[in-house]
């Protein structure tokens, strides 16, 4: 009983450390979803497929990540770990559609 | 095709700043204008072998390829700024003489040109690439006729070279008026930005992300996103939410540097 404790105690606490996935799309020149959520205190994996046709690049002052992604294709970009809050991110060669936000708990 | 303009316009926004404080720095040098010249022309030529190879380079390094290019962009112009700004140091009495020079120091100028020439070059190709890709991407996908695509790109291209035009005159008007020469300072300075940039493409392809939280925000004070934070990015690396990475590489970067410069010897 005690050791499945420890094994238990010890597994959280690798998860924890673990980084988060995060998948995001974008199709028509926005975000799908627009709006992700991920916790404070450990890296994200973001992985933004680009399903249009076209380039986009990804990009965010508040995450200060710009990234850009061909057509047809996915790109990883870590960002983090982070402190709680919102974090603005979005097409920069579609801004007026490309919006997204981060949320952080 | 008003939004082919601004974004074609910011990029080259950005590569004038930088261009410009090269130039207004340099201008005593000798070969100066040809070593602009062929970074001019290699930049433009990498820039368009890179933005054919986009897919292959985002592959990279499992989707981190760009990343990693742009901060190997980044270091070597680092690299190159800090060379020059030695060599103005080292050579300033004989910038000024007309003395003959040794078979050695015309192949130090030598040396100092092709620094020169990888400093515009390296610029040109960290923006240029995005430039060729977004024209592509809009010529492809987009139900701008051609026309307008191609009056958008020419006009970002002219205003922003404008810009960064008068941006050179005024930095040469700035340093003729004052008396110390703030030609070696303001490279340090862009050197030391540049540098403080890296952490940020290291950090996005997974790797050095210590430290990586913001110290501060000054984004109510002076916003990255305003024309003069956008300035100051691009000419000191201004960052309205830095990492303690960021001042660490800006630190190093400019204290190295400005100690090499001063440093009197043969």
């Amino acid at each position: 009983m005690k050791r499945f404790l420890l094994l238990f105690l010890l597994a959280n606490v690798a998860f924890a450390a673990e980084d988060q996935v995060i998948e995001l799309s974008i199709r028509d020149h926005k975000f799908y979803p627009e709006v992700i959520t991920a916790k404070a205190g450990s890296k994200i994996k973001l992985l933004v497929k680009n399903e249009d046709n076209s380039v986009e690049e990804f990009e965010s002052f508040d995450l200060k990540r710009e990234r850009i992604i061909p057509a047809k294709s996915s790109a990883k970009v870590v960002v983090g770990p982070l402190k709680a809050g919102e974090y603005k991110f979005f097409g920069e060669f579609h801004e007026d559609t490309a919006q997204g936000i981060l949320k952080v708990e | 095709m008003l939004s082919v303009f601004i974004i074609i316009f910011r990029e080259v926004f950005e590569i004038s700043l930088i261009v410009s404080i090269v130039l207004a720095a340099t201008k005593e040098l000798p070969g100066r204008n040809k070593a602009v010249g062929i970074g001019f022309i290699s930049g433009i030529i990498i820039s368009a072998i890179i933005a054919k190879f986009a897919d292959k380079i985002s592959d990279m390094a499992d989707g981190a390829g760009q990343d990693l290019l742009i901060a190997l962009l980044l270091a070597i112009a680092v690299v190159m700024v800090g060379y020059t700004v030695i060599w103005m140091a080292k050579h300033s009495k004989d910038l000024a003489s007309k003395i003959k020079k040794t078979t050695e120091e015309v192949a130090m100028q030598k040396a100092s040109i092709y620094a020169l020439s990888t400093i515009i070059a390296t610029a040109l190709i960290r923006e240029l690439t995005e430039i060729m890709l977004f024209t592509y991407g809009v010529v492809v996908s987009t139900s701008l006729s051609g026309a307008a695509v191609i009056y958008g790109v020419i006009s970002g291209l002219f205003v922003g070279i404008l810009v960064g035009v008068l941006f050179y005159q005024g930095l040469l008007k700035f340093q003729s008026k004052y008396i110390f020469k703030v030609t070696s300072f303001l490279l340090i300075l862009l050197a030391a930005g540049m540098a403080s940039k890296i952490p940020n493409f290291l950090a996005s392809a997974g790797y050095l992300t210590e430290y990586s939280s913001p110290l501060w925000d000054s984004s109510k004070l002076l916003s990255e996103r305003s024309i003069a934070g956008t300035i100051l990015s691009n000419v000191v690396g201004y960052t309205d939410k830095p990492s303690l990475m960021q001042l660490v590489f800006f630190i190093v970067t400019f204290g190295a540097l400005f100690g090499a410069s001063r440093i009197k010897r043969v």
